[in-house]
């Protein structure tokens, strides 16, 4: 039984828990317009449930490559996974995977880590809080919090953004889900709390607020 | 607010990155008098001129050089650690 | 409001003495009338007005009263320098009336009057001027001393200016990032053509300008023609079409820092913006002429009336006199008279007068124009609070006044048209030098910073033609320095002919009032005391004067205080140089700068666990951790000691998962922790932990933890819970440095920590592991992988409380879990959580250092007692070469355990209490603790080495002096073989 980091944010919220794989998951807000409202304006979801794992070390590029996985090949850069995951290259030598609702690569990749690693690819046991940012408002909010030019990035080039939103360590990138453009982010689950509560003060203040990962992920539970 | 160029992550605000102090050239600890060995720990130049520095992205972790004129304030260029001791 | 009274009202307010008919191009919403009060009095305008434009409207043009002497003021520039208008509400103490919209409603006062705005008690000061000259109160206020306080309270409230009100609630604007290629500061003919240019060139334009509507002088600047509305509508039919452009109206470009960091302030909120290239376009202020009674209500700018004529539509005066040395104050009088005005006279300070088509212009009028004339003083209307009057005199061409003769012109408004300064501040704050041109009278840039451009009138160029191709100029250097190629060739532009500034508008009069800083109310004759008490440097003038240093900051002082300043010293221009100009360029409300504060708080997996269970929190770093938890009915210390004895008695829990975690992996992995730590590593056995001090290159202790062995080429190692982020990082630079082949993970955040602790641990831990974790299986400082409740998880046995006890890592995803599990087994043995406090006692109890607690800056391991921790014989670690050097030097303070009698009852010393010896301070205390195992009090300090002997009694100086005597002890105090934890 995982526990999201977050978990705890959404106990005031007026809603429905589901069980998705093995974490208790905010799925839904009870008043679906609102959250309809909040998907189109400026919504914010807790998607800490998708399976993810990392590995660093200088022959890690290599390990994936070996499991036919498609590798960036420039660093700060993501490719799709099947099953809806990615795959991050942050830097030149560390990787952060993350499957999709149906994934297994995360997983496997773990296992054949192991523990201890293998020789120059090094097990990161991610335990990330994982946000989803979607809506209209996306850059307006993104303005509000994060001193990174955005306009520069295109989302078709893939690219992986290692920043600071406020004040947080974060990893974004910006991704198709559920035929929305959307922003993936992910910082440590210890600061979960504090960024969450942040940042989805932020979505009240713009006309938006929570989502359910129901609405990114139909058909979860 | 000044900008620092990751030579990962590109151009950021100067706070996204941690100071690491001067990049400085550690003698050798057997071969070394105590007078050098002090000088290496202890002594900075603070006058102003072209500054050599360790920077450290925080979001991703890289650690770089920097050559800085203090004088000018500018940056003149950023650059991973290579291991050569001089890189030019 | 129903749709009649709204026609009624609208009509009223059309219906207001000085309000035109409509205007082309007006500001003003003529079917939204509205209405405020302004000193009790109604007054009518429409949306669109200031606050200044619609009092004015009514005819009115007394709207203040000056700092100091508490003259009758009005209008000055109607572009937020006009200090003396300044007014209040009950939330807002500082209106600027000149720029700031009236809304239907408003309740204003002023904000310097005492009793009204007509009957201020303050006017009095008026009539003791004389004995009121600038910085008498560093002087004649000194003696008696005694008194000084009564008169110091009598000029704080007599020189006040607007009332805060502390009940005005919290108000929340959020901040926000933004960058563009191009930022174009200034909407003005220049500032849009350049805009346009850069555009053309491929680069992202925003273009922000403080007034409500885009435009510049072509909003105002008419010359009685319809040249400049046309040309700012094909202007604007230009941006409006280009997708690359966006105007920011209503946006003050308030501060320039490094990198092209610019402060960008409208209603709402402040813009972070950063650019590429900037263009600064943001034009001149419009200075005042120093002549006697300057600063009667309507007595003003050329383009303050100019602006009100044509934005809103109000008529200043019915006949004017206009002083001028260039153009543009013909323009002035050329669009009076097209506002139906008459205008008696032009008088023109050159002595060759206008030799423009302008000249033609007004003379084809019949206005009357004195060429080598200037303005003597202005005649008060009867009340004092208007204009009645200009006494004009001849001025030679040296400068001097002609006192015989002259002509008095009946009046009742003089406009202002004598010349610019530059609005340079952003220049200047982005490290522009500028040099002081004396073809134009003007400071212009001399050398620009590399991408920042000027342009226009701040560039010194006022040609209107010229502005735009010096625009354009500055707009392709702009893009072009952005990184768009830009295939046009250079753009000339053509010098200026002359300038419009007169190079020292100012005219004495024997009786004074002719005043040069309207904020400070000074006068000429406070500049000739200035220098006559020897503060003749510019920058000691503006302090002794304080010229400048009204909320207008210089802006139509600073400029003549500087050409008087000259004249006496006899200097040129260049050679007094300006003050210095510092962000904000105009005042920015603490609100906006307040904003939103980001700062991040980290939580445990467990934190919601250790809420429910009554944990009182604190910060350590950024963590929230459980300082203690509550228990109904016992008090903060009796909690403590009930977690202290739990621990020590049966079994307890705290959350360690502050601690710093790092998983080191690879072929160098031990040879890295050797150089990293001052032990031995490389034999240690897999399965086993270690103490591990951690030095900087000076060898002063800065961290300390577990390494543990989890594989030949695997560790796991924690650090303290503040050193965490730096030690990891610090790992990073030197595995680079010594371009080891390890890899580094930081387990900080993905691993749950919580230390079980105390003889019945084993029996909590036991039934939900899946290895046997008895003495033999799992002994003291072994570590092992197992799962515990079917997690995965490491357990270190550790004995820094001194009891039987497991660390038990796990992911963090699981760590609450875990917790549960043990709290609940945990029950049936008495298990407590327990906190932070209750730790530093059990700690203490066994005499384990805390890092930064009981070490400093400058504390070695030797200091502190911690020499068998250093392995000084291997072949490296970081401080082993320091501390060779240490080594051989005396020590001069050592870390002891120390006791206080058992019978102690008296006051408790505390942390940094000082050791005293013969009257001399030979040490301090770092930790102490009334411990209920001992059953007395202990701690440890820092002593000098000769008093560092076993049963030597010292004594503790309490803070008031009073000496506790106490006994160094050998540490450590409880249970000194580790019986307890060895189980």
């Amino acid at each position: 039984m995982r526990q999201s980091p977050i978990e705890h944010c959404f106990s005031q919220l007026p809603g429905d828990f589901g069980q998705v794989g093995d974490m208790r998951t905010f799925l839904r807000l009870a008043d679906s317009q609102a959250e309809s409202l909040n998907l189109e304006t400026i919504g914010l979801a807790d998607c800490s449930f998708l399976e993810r794992t990392g590995l660093k070390g200088p022959l890690a590029m290599e390990f994936l490559s070996s499991l036919g996985l498609p590798v960036p090949q420039r660093p700060n850069h993501w490719e799709p996974l099947e099953g809806g995951g990615i795959l991050m290259r942050l830097g030149m030598t560390e990787f952060f995977i993350e499957d999709g609702p149906s994934g297994g690569i995360a997983r496997l990749i773990s296992e054949k880590l192991g523990m201890d690693g293998i020789e120059g690819a090094y097990p990161v046991r991610r335990q990330d809080a994982a946000l989803i940012l979607c809506g209209t408002k996306q850059n307006d909010f993104l303005s509000q919090t994060c001193n990174v030019n955005f306009a520069e990035i295109d989302e078709k080039n893939r690219q992986v953004v290692m920043t600071n939103m406020v004040g947080v360590s974060v990893v974004m990138v910006q991704n198709k889900i559920n035929e929305r453009y959307s922003w993936k982010i992910w910082c440590d689950g210890t600061f979960g709390h504090y960024f969450w509560e942040t940042l989805f003060g932020i979505t009240l203040e713009m006309g938006g607020g929570a989502v359910g990962c129901n609405r990114l992920y139909p058909g979860l539970a | 607010m000044k900008l620092l160029t990751c030579p990962i992550n590109g151009t950021r605000p100067l706070q996204e990155f941690t100071w690491g102090g001067e990049f400085r050239e550690m003698p050798d600890p057997e071969q070394a008098t105590d007078e050098e060995w002090a000088d290496y720990v202890f002594n900075r130049s603070g006058a102003p001129g072209v500054k050599k520095e360790w920077w450290h992205h925080t979001a991703s972790g890289v650690w770089f050089i920097a050559e800085r004129d203090t004088e000018r304030d500018i940056v003149l260029r950023t650059y991973l650690y290579t291991g050569k001791m001089s890189d030019d | 409001m129903t749709d009649l009274s709204n026609q009624q009202a609208a009509s009223n307010a059309a219906l207001e003495k000085n309000r035109m008919a409509r205007q082309d191009g007006e500001w003003i919403d003529r079917n939204q009338p509205l209405h405020f009060v302004f000193e009790g009095k109604t007054y009518s305008g429409f949306v669109g007005d200031t606050i200044s434009s619609a009092i004015a409207a009514s005819g009115n043009l007394f709207m203040g009263r000056s700092f100091k002497y508490h003259r009758p003021r009005g209008i000055l520039s109607m572009s937020n320098h006009d200090i003396n208008t300044m007014m209040q509400d009950d939330q807002d103490p500082t209106i600027r009336a000149d720029v700031v919209l009236a809304q239907n409603g408003m309740q204003l006062r002023t904000v310097n009057t005492f009793g009204g705005l007509k009957s201020d008690r303050g006017r009095y000061m008026n009539c003791l001027s004389r004995f009121l000259p600038a910085g008498f109160y560093y002087k004649t206020f000194h003696t008696p001393k005694w008194l000084f306080p009564m008169w110091e309270k009598m000029f704080r409230t007599l020189t006040g200016l607007g009332k805060v009100n502390f009940e005005t609630p919290r108000r929340y604007t959020a901040k926000r990032y933004a960058f563009a290629d191009v930022l174009v500061i200034g909407s003005g003919p220049s500032g849009l053509s350049a805009a346009l240019a850069a555009a053309k060139a491929g680069a992202q334009v925003v273009v922000v300008d403080e007034n409500v509507r885009p435009g510049g002088s072509l909003t105002y600047d008419y010359g009685g023609m319809d040249e400049s509305p046309a040309l700012l509508g094909r202007l604007l039919s230009e941006v409006t079409a280009c997708e690359k452009i966006e105007i920011w109206a209503g946006t003050l470009a308030a501060g320039y820092y490094s990198d092209n960091w610019i402060a960008l302030v409208d209603d709402q909120r402040m813009t972070k913006m950063r650019a590429k290239t900037v263009v600064v376009a943001s034009g001149s202020y419009e200075q005042p002429c120093v002549f006697r009674n300057n600063d009667l209500p309507g007595v003003m700018m050329a383009s303050a009336a100019q602006r009100l004529l044509r934005r809103y539509a109000v008529r200043v005066g019915r006949n004017f006199v206009v002083l001028t040395s260039n153009s543009a104050g013909y323009r002035a009088a050329l669009d009076m008279v097209s506002g139906g005005a008459s205008v008696a006279a032009i008088v023109d300070m050159r002595p060759e007068g206008e030799l423009s088509h302008w000249h033609e212009l007004a003379a084809g009028l019949g206005i009357r124009i004195l060429a080598g004339h200037c303005i003597y003083e202005a005649i008060p209307e009867p009340g004092r609070y208007g204009v009645s009057a200009a006494v004009v005199k001849r001025l030679s061409s040296a400068g001097e006044i002609e006192q015989a003769g002259g002509v008095t012109f009946s009046c009742d408004a003089i406009l202002m048209a004598v010349g610019y300064a530059p609005a340079a501040n952003l220049l200047y704050q982005a490290g522009t030098k500028m040099r002081y041109s004396h073809e134009i009278e003007q400071f212009v840039p001399d050398l620009l910073p590399e991408s920042i451009f000027a342009c226009g009138r701040v560039n010194g160029v006022y040609t209107l033609s010229s502005r735009l191709l010096d625009g354009e100029r500055a707009g392709l250097e702009a893009a072009q320095k952005a990184g768009y190629v830009v295939e046009q060739k250079r753009v000339d532009v053509p010098a200026e002919p002359s300038g419009p500034t007169h190079p020292y508008p100012i005219i004495s009069h024997p009786k004074g009032m002719n005043f040069v800083d309207f904020d400070e109310d000074l006068h000429l004759r406070d500049f000739y005391v200035s220098v006559q008490e020897a503060f003749d440097n510019i920058e000691l003038m503006k302090r002794f004067t304080t010229v400048g240093m009204g909320p207008s900051q210089g802006k139509h002082s600073n400029m003549n205080a500087i050409r008087i300043l000259a004249r006496l010293k006899g200097k040129n221009i260049d050679e007094i140089g300006t003050t210095t100009a510092r962000p904000f360029f105009h005042p920015v409300k603490l609100s906006h700068l307040a904003g939103k504060g980001f700062t991040p708080e980290r939580l445990t997996p467990m934190h919601h666990r250790h809420q429910e269970l009554g944990a009182v929190f604190m910060d350590a770093g950024n963590w929230k951790r459980p300082e203690y938890y509550q228990i109904e009915g016992l008090s903060r210390i009796e909690a403590i000691r009930q977690e202290v004895r739990s621990v020590r008695t049966n079994v307890g829990m705290i959350d360690v998962g502050t601690l710093g975690k790092i998983e080191i992996f690879g072929p160098d992995a031990v040879l890295f922790i050797e150089r990293m730590y001052t032990g031995l590593f490389a034999k240690q056995a897999v399965g086993t932990t270690r103490y591990a001090l951690g030095l900087d290159e000076t060898g002063v202790v800065i961290d300390d933890g577990v390494v543990g062995r989890l594989a030949q080429e695997h560790f796991f190692v924690t650090t303290t819970t503040t050193g965490s982020a730096q030690i990891y990082r610090e790992m990073n630079r030197w595995a680079l440095l010594w371009k080891m082949n390890v890899g580094i993970v930081n387990a900080t955040g993905y691993m749950a920590a919580m230390n079980l602790a105390g003889p019945k641990s084993r029996a909590v831990l036991a039934p939900h592991c899946n290895i046997d974790v008895s003495d033999a299986s799992v002994p003291y400082l072994a570590l092992r992988t197992c799962e515990i409740g079917g997690v995965s998880a490491r357990i270190m046995r550790v004995g820094f409380v001194g009891e039987l006890g497991y660390e038990i890592h796990v992911p963090s995803e699981k760590g609450a879990y875990v917790w549960d599990l043990l709290m609940q087994e945990g029950q049936k043995y008495g298990i407590q959580p327990f906190g932070v406090e209750a730790q530093r006692i059990l700690r203490l109890e066994k005499g384990h250092i805390i890092v930064s607690q009981d070490t400093d800056g400058l504390t070695n391991p030797f200091d502190a007692a911690c020499g068998w921790a250093v392995k000084m014989n291997k072949p490296f670690f970081i401080g082993q070469r320091s501390l060779k050097i240490a080594q051989a030097t005396e020590r001069k303070q050592v870390l002891a355990g120390f006791a206080l009698a058992e019978n102690y009852r008296g006051e408790l010393p505390k942390e940094s209490h000082l050791l005293i010896e013969a009257g001399d301070i030979a040490g301090r205390i770092t930790s102490i603790t009334d411990s209920e195992a001992l059953g007395r009090v202990i701690g440890l300090c820092f002593v000098r080495p000769d008093l560092n002997e076993i049963g030597r009694m010292v004594q503790f100086r309490l803070s008031d002096g009073a000496l506790v005597p106490a006994q160094i002890v050998a540490t450590p105090f409880y249970d000194p073989d580790g019986m307890r934890q060895k189980v």
